[in-house]
């Protein structure tokens, strides 16, 4: 499955800290991001890419062993931020 | 030489209100107000005697105007509209309620007009230079808090709105009379004798309501922006201990956020004034029942100041 | 002229008359846009002419503030497209925009600080239950509780009840034609559907002379006379835009509405643009479409109805006749919908169940509770944590 994030959405992005607020001009939204949210957004911006590559790619960011537990997280991380209108899935 | 309309006496003021109407300038906001409801000529007459008369303005913001609606009515079931731009947004309301519901309409000009700012629901003082931005939904203590710094020297900028500029952040004045609910009025009574306050209304939708005059520098002031220094999330709990308490920024945007009149209304834009506010800002949550104790904190607070 | 009493038709007929206004002149000018929902509008002339830097603030804050409104509209607007031609595509069918979102997205310089109450789409009659059903699972919900509204629009309306998102609080009106299958005149909408022109990737409005019709048909015929005056400048919008830019436009406008039956309305549309805001319409189109003119007497008392009734709705414009005038031509234009012997049990219906809300609120519906000073409508999502 290729992940991307639609160029139209111009997502704006504000770090305190730790946390991650995101701002989403299209749909008006302004979310707090779970800490793995933030790598994929980040990462989906610079351009579209496979699932499986980009969970390997939050794993090595947040310095976190791809097992099952991670990949049920990732797996609802993913499916949250498709819901929410933040990445499209193909 | 400026006229102030404590110059006027209560039957010009009342003959204005009746007539021409009274021009009002608050902050950057200016209103014309007509009525012939005595309380609402003793209301003004108190709280706002500081303000300058302007025998004539060549605009208005906000034309407003409180009446009976018929004369039938005025006998029978004394009832009150608010009139704006000569329409009636409100459903009526008692007689003796007529003050607040004055103040009330005042405040609804500007919370559903004016999208050229950033508008919080909170209460903003300013002390060595900085203001002391206060968030809060209804019933927090917030307006109490509010009245009691300014009776000990914090000027105030609004009990009601902080309107952010979109420019430059600062915290734009809009100084009007504070408004006091139920047990407050007594707490801020014995808590300074000084204090002065217009007609009370009792039993409306949020119990007995009286409003506090601003002082008169507070007044003075009330065209000089202010650069946001603190943001705090005031709780009254009875009984609690005084207690002042460092808050992380993202939640405390989200938490102003969700006092905001029109954050969602500006877009993009109102996420990156709010995010210049939060980093602006020191953001606290703060518990008190004590009212000398909180004066205290946050003259510690305002020592803090850059 | 000694005192302008009708600044904001002036303005609008003439913006560059803003550099000259006074300020009193702007203090009743800024109430009687306010009243005809046009404050952003004017903003959006005031931009186009330049002129933000040479008049005065303090009124400027009053159009700029409902600009802003009008803007945040358009970005909530393009997303709710973006989900109804999502849910539209998952069926094969077109996304088919009406009115104020139709104008917003093909461009035109009238949808500018415009406000819309509403997304207006139309759809195929004989899918309307599929698209209905599938606005459903993706969150669209009826809005009317009554059973009889309910009724009342599915049987004798082109609508379905209007919907609202449950979760993002927009309104949604589905249409399967133009005007009610009761109504006098009897437009074919699979022409409409027809004629429908591309503006997006599956979105689609109305090809320009149907969509200069449409809200022709709309502002005639549907009795919606509380906007009149911003209706009419859509109307005026349109003809110039599409005059300018749209080759072939005058020629086929009229002979356009006497295929649709529709030439009444256009006539009264093309007549009072120029009446009112003195569009420049070709004189022969003038002429064609007079065979959409009522009789002379009928024309010379909808003269005296119309020009009333389309005037700003503030006492600043008030004159004698004007409530009268409006409640006339909404009585007309039921009659033009649907047959007399519908018409007469909604009408008291409507009166009836005003009275009701009288009795029991003792006030008109349009009124609120002094609101509790409180957030409004901003939309935060938490993500679970």
């Amino acid at each position: 499955m290729l992940l991307h994030i639609p160029q139209t959405f111009s997502l704006i992005l504000k770090s305190y800290g730790n946390e991650t607020l995101l701002y989403h001009p299209a749909s008006g939204d302004t979310l707090l991001l779970s800490p793995s949210a933030v790598p994929v957004i980040t990462r989906l911006q610079e351009g579209p890419l496979e699932k499986e590559r980009l969970i390997e790619h939050v794993a090595e960011v947040l310095n976190y062993e791809v097992d099952e537990s991670f990949l049920a997280h990732m797996e609802e991380v993913l499916s949250g931020l498709v819901k929410r209108d933040i990445v499209a899935a193909e | 030489m400026m006229t102030r309309i404590s110059e006027l006496d209560l039957i010009q003021l009342q003959s204005q209100l009746k007539g021409v109407g009274l021009y009002l300038k608050t902050g950057p906001f200016s209103y014309r107000i007509r009525s012939s409801v005595p309380a609402i000529a003793e209301g003004l007459h108190l709280l706002y005697g500081d303000s300058a008369f302007y025998p004539q303005m060549d605009f208005v913001d906000f034309d407003i105007r409180l009446d009976a609606p018929s004369r039938l009515r005025r006998y029978f079931r004394p009832k009150l509209d608010f009139y704006f731009d000569h329409q009636t947004p409100f459903k009526p309301l008692p007689l003796t309620q007529a003050y607040a519901f004055l103040e009330w309409g005042m405040n609804w000009c500007i919370s559903v007009h004016m999208n050229q700012y950033l508008k919080l629901h909170a209460a903003v003082l300013e002390k060595n230079g900085r203001a002391l931005v206060m968030p809060a939904a209804p019933g927090s203590g917030k307006s109490t808090l509010c009245a009691a710094l300014m009776l000990r020297g914090w000027r105030l900028l609004s009990d009601e709105h902080a309107l952010i500029s979109l420019d430059d952040n600062k915290l734009i004045p809009v100084c009007r009379p504070i408004s006091l609910k139920n047990r407050s009025i007594k707490v801020i009574s014995q808590f300074d004798s000084s204090a002065v306050f217009g007609p009370l209304c009792e039993d409306t939708h949020k119990g007995n309501v009286v409003h506090m005059k601003p002082d008169e520098q507070s007044v003075a002031l009330d065209h000089q922006p202010v650069t946001p220094g603190w943001l705090v999330f005031p709780k009254y709990i009875p009984g609690a201990d005084t207690r002042l308490t460092e808050r992380i920024k993202e939640t405390a945007f989200l938490k102003a956020g969700d006092q905001s009149f029109n954050y969602s209304l500006l877009g993009a834009e109102g996420f990156e004034v709010m995010s210049r506010l939060i980093e602006a800002c020191d953001c606290y949550n703060f518990s008190y029942s004590n009212l000398d104790e909180a004066v205290e904190t946050f003259d510690k607070l305002s020592e803090t100041a850059a | 002229m000694t005192e302008r009493t009708y600044e904001l038709l002036e303005v609008l007929r003439r913006p560059e008359l803003l550099k000259t206004l006074s300020l009193p002149e702007w203090g009743r000018l800024i109430p009687q846009a306010r009243h005809a929902l046009l404050l952003g509008r004017l903003h959006a002339l005031v931009l186009q002419h330049g002129l933000v830097d040479v008049l005065p603030e303090q009124p400027l804050n009053h159009t700029l503030s409902a600009y802003l409104a009008s803007q945040k509209q358009r970005t909530t607007t393009a997303w709710e497209v973006r989900k109804l031609s999502d849910a539209l595509q998952s069926l094969g069918l077109p996304l088919v925009l009406l009115k104020g979102s139709a104008y917003i997205q093909s461009g035109l310089s009238v949808a500018e600080g415009r406000l819309l109450s509403d997304i207006d789409i139309l759809v195929p009659k004989e899918k309307l239950s599929t698209v209905e059903n599938t606005l459903h699972s993706r969150g669209w919900r009826s809005s009317k509780g009554d059973a009889y509204d309910e009724r009342y629009y599915r049987e004798w309306m082109h609508e379905i009840p209007p919907l609202r998102h449950i979760t993002r609080g927009s309104f949604l009106d589905v249409h399967h034609t133009i005007l009610p299958p009761t109504a006098k005149y009897k437009p074919d909408p699979v022409k409409i559907m027809a004629d429908i022109r591309e503006v997006a990737p599956g979105v689609y409005t109305l090809s320009p002379v149907d969509m200069v019709i449409h809200s022709a048909t709309h502002l005639f015929h549907e009795g919606d006379f509380d906007h009149g005056l911003r209706d009419i400048l859509d109307l005026h919008g349109l003809l110039n835009h599409f005059g300018e830019n749209e080759p072939g436009f005058w020629h086929r406008l009229v002979p356009r509405a006497v295929e649709l039956d529709l030439v009444h309305p256009l006539y009264y549309a093309l007549h009072y643009c120029r009446l009112i805001l003195n569009t420049d319409i070709p004189a022969a189109v003038l002429e064609q479409s007079r065979k959409g003119r009522p009789n002379p007497l009928m024309s010379g008392v909808m003269d005296g109805l119309f020009m009333r009734a389309l005037r700003p709705d503030h006492p600043s414009c008030e004159q004698p006749l004007t409530g009268v005038a409006r409640w006339l031509l909404y009585v007309r234009s039921h009659y033009l919908r649907m047959p007399l012997y519908l018409l007469i049990p909604h009408l008291t219906r409507k009166a009836w169940k005003r009275r009701v809300a009288d009795k029991t609120e003792q006030t008109g519906p349009a009124q609120a509770n002094v609101p509790e000073p409180r957030a409004r409508a901003n939309r935060w999502r938490f993500w679970a944590r």
